[in-house]
């Protein structure tokens, strides 16, 4: 079985990522001399914390040669409810129950795909129509304010007097399934998957199962990543987390995992975020105007992904 | 290896290119400048970085919201920056803080919704950022609860505004008949007292029948998918008159009776509010009624003002922390004047003569400025909270509200016709 799909090592084929980052931060450096101080790190940690944990759940997905098209809607709902039961006064309950329905999605996600046998592209696009109408219609397109200290102090309270918690929560997550993805059998078994299916099902890997609890992870991630925002932000709008959809492929795409599976893994997804998140930040310190960064960014994505992709372990291109 | 790193340095300066046009491309070009008062020193920010964060291009009136805020940045001789955030609360939180970590000491912004809105004025507070805010407001709450660097909250007396625009269409369809309701986007600030103020004038016409309701997310498209709908259900001969919520909605409207086949002679009256460009030629060429201006390019101009005045030492009455700004109302009988005055690279506003600072004496808001009746708004959209008080300062200041609402009006002198 180790011979099936072996996840990258630490060392390899992640000093290009790192490369692309610190040439960023050179060049908005120099163009932008306020970008170069501590606030500006801080502001990455920030901005890249909620993007990162959606990430991690896309990760595992992808990895599998699968992907989750849910996610943003999941952010949203899960975000929508927490907020809402956060104004009983209750933030403990509020937070599993935004949990709760990311795992109640990803259930949805995973039975529909590993047992229906629904691809997962159409699972999910089907998955995410209908929960982002749920939304909508749970409370009636508008949005709810938070008020409630002990929620919003999730995100907003602080280590150290600096460090945003919100970003301890994402760097915690990421640490605790980089170890699951690279040192545990559920790990080893989702590499093998994206690597070779049918071998892997051969070889005794529960895939139906395997495919369930992937799709349960990344719905419970794209929850966790909700409540953080919705409590960054001091509130849930519907729509919120439409943009994370894209944006958690692309950093996926961009750390080194590849969309056919079994290459890749957690612990590179973080160098995808923090490349798009330095573009964002670095774009937006420099005040260029909105439509010339959609074509920055674009051009970044692509240039990225064609550095840091390793073909040797592709056999198709699509 | 040494391919990779060819790869890489390639790479990198195609990113540095990009970001070098980018950099030539910041703050683009202003419009034509029109006359302008003398300069003092006490407001001449010095090419300071002024930030404007707002919802999209995509928008025809925040278009015209930018160039007002360009001109009027550059006016005071400062460097504007203007981000937008496609209609995500998240996003504009974000470019705020970016923008507060770079430096920048005068932000004014509109809000896609109320969400954010508390948590940036918390930003500006830590920051000693002076900070103006125009549209979005949590009901029952005030700039008085972040703090003093939330300078102000601005807004058209969208209920009014409402109530003006549905009276004059009801007018025109001879009192009766059945009105299609196109609203915007379900939360927001506006859209709520927009609605209050069209059922307002609704209840003065008994023979005005509501025949549907439908959100049109201040947006074009939403609105027209919404309208054809509608048409589809009710049948294009039962519509008598459509009340859009802003312009792009009354243009979707249009759009859909256009595509069921509906003629221009034979279209029923369609009312937009905002005042945007478009739908100032459709109203000229008598495809729509009529539109409400709240003039995007004074709102965004003024605003700005107003952060730059306290940020320059100016002391804000408590009344003044919380405006309704005028706007004009459109129709076929004056919208040639109006596009020859406020529209494409018109700027009729003397942007350093609103300072309080620049011109103690004679500053001139150049529009219609009145305080804000703070219980009087909310209760138009919810019931008072039992734990709510006024503020201490606002209440206090309470019974000077006609003096301090005269002093807007005595002051007001250019276009004031």
């Amino acid at each position: 079985m180790n011979q099936l799909a072996r996840p990258l090592k630490w060392g390899g084929g992640i000093l290009l990522p790192i490369a692309a980052i610190i040439i960023l931060i050179v060049v908005f450096s120099l163009l932008a001399p306020s970008f170069f101080q501590f606030s500006t790190l801080i502001g990455i940690l920030r901005e890249s914390s909620v993007l990162l944990v959606v990430a991690i759940g896309m990760t595992f997905v992808v990895l599998m040669g699968s992907i989750d098209l849910s996610v943003g809607a999941t952010v949203t709902l899960s975000a929508l409810v927490a907020a809402t039961i956060a104004g009983s006064g209750n933030w403990l309950l509020a937070i599993l129950a935004g949990l709760g329905v990311g795992i109640l999605v990803g259930l949805v996600n995973g039975i529909l795909f590993a047992f229906v046998k629904v691809p997962s592209f159409l699972t999910t696009l089907g998955v995410s129509l209908a929960v982002g109408g749920v939304g909508l219609w749970f409370v009636n397109g508008r949005p709810v304010q938070i008020f409630e200290q002990g929620f919003t102090g999730i995100s907003q309270g602080k280590l150290f007097g600096e460090i945003p918690l919100i970003a301890i929560w994402a760097l915690i997550l990421w640490g605790i399934f980089s170890f699951v993805g690279q040192k545990t059998r559920f790990g080893r078994y989702t590499f093998a998957i994206g690597g070779a299916e049918a071998v892997s099902g051969l070889a005794g890997i529960p895939i139906k199962r395997m495919k369930l609890w992937v799709m349960v992870l990344s719905g419970a991630l794209a929850a966790a990543a909700g409540i953080l925002l919705a409590s960054r932000v001091g509130a849930a709008t519907p729509g919120m987390g439409d943009r994370l959809t894209l944006d958690s492929i692309a950093a996926v795409v961009m750390g080194g995992t590849a969309l056919t599976g079994g290459v890749g893994g957690v612990h590179r997804t973080i160098l995808g975020v923090l490349v798009i998140t330095t573009l964002t930040v670095g774009l937006n310190t420099l005040g260029v105007q909105p439509y010339l960064q959609q074509i920055v960014q674009g051009t970044v994505v692509v240039l990225a992904v064609a550095l840091t992709l390793d073909r040797s372990k592709l056999s198709v291109i699509k | 290896m040494n391919r990779r790193v060819l790869s890489a340095g390639v790479a990198g300066l195609a990113v540095i290119s990009l970001l070098g046009l980018a950099g030539c491309s910041s703050g683009g070009s202003g419009a034509t400048s029109a006359p302008s008062s003398e300069l003092p020193d006490s407001v001449n920010l010095n090419g300071e970085t002024v930030v404007s964060l707002f919802t999209s291009m995509n928008n025809d009136y925040y278009a015209s919201w930018a160039q007002g805020a360009q001109r009027a940045v550059e006016a005071f001789n400062g460097k504007y920056v203007g981000l937008t955030n496609e209609g995500d609360p998240a996003t504009e939180l974000a470019q705020f803080q970016q923008q507060v970590d770079a430096g920048a000491k005068i932000i004014f912004i509109t809000a896609p919704d109320p969400s954010n809105v508390p948590a940036m004025a918390d930003i500006a507070q830590q920051n000693g950022v002076c900070f103006v805010n125009t549209w979005e407001q949590p009901t029952w709450t005030s700039p008085f609860d972040s703090g003093d660097q939330y300078v102000s909250y601005l807004t058209p007396n969208s209920e009014e505004v409402a109530y003006t625009v549905a009276k004059a269409l009801f007018d025109k369809i001879g009192g009766s008949g059945n009105v299609v309701h196109l609203t915007g986007h379900p939360g927001a600030t506006p859209d709520q007292l927009r609605n209050a103020g069209f059922d307002r004038a609704l209840a003065e016409y008994p023979d005005i029948k509501v025949i549907a309701e439908q959100p049109g997310e201040w947006d074009r498209d939403a609105a027209r998918q919404a309208m054809a709908g509608i048409i589809t259900q009710v049948g294009v001969d039962k519509i008598n008159a459509v009340f859009g919520q802003n312009d792009d909605v009354g243009i979707g409207a249009l759009n859909a009776l256009t595509e069921a086949g509906v003629a221009n002679e034979d279209l029923p009256p369609i009312t937009g509010i905002d005042g945007n460009l478009s739908t100032m030629q459709l109203i000229k060429a008598g495809q729509m009624f009529g539109s409400f201006s709240g003039i995007p390019q004074f709102q965004a101009g003024f605003s700005f003002v107003q952060a730059l005045d306290y940020c320059k030492g100016a002391k804000v009455d408590p009344l003044n922390r919380m405006l309704n700004t005028g706007g004009i109302f459109v129709t076929a009988d004056n919208v040639d004047d109006y596009i020859n005055t406020y529209t494409g690279d018109n700027n009729p506003y003397d942007w350093v003569k609103m300072s309080r600072v620049a011109y103690p004496d004679d500053w001139d808001p150049q529009n219609e400025v009145n305080t804000i009746d703070m219980e009087a708004m909310w209760t138009m959209l919810e019931p008072k909270p039992a734990n709510f008080t006024l503020p201490q300062a606002y209440s206090d200041a309470l019974p000077n509200r006609d003096t301090v609402d005269a002093e807007w009006a005595d002051h007001w002198k250019l276009l004031k016709n």
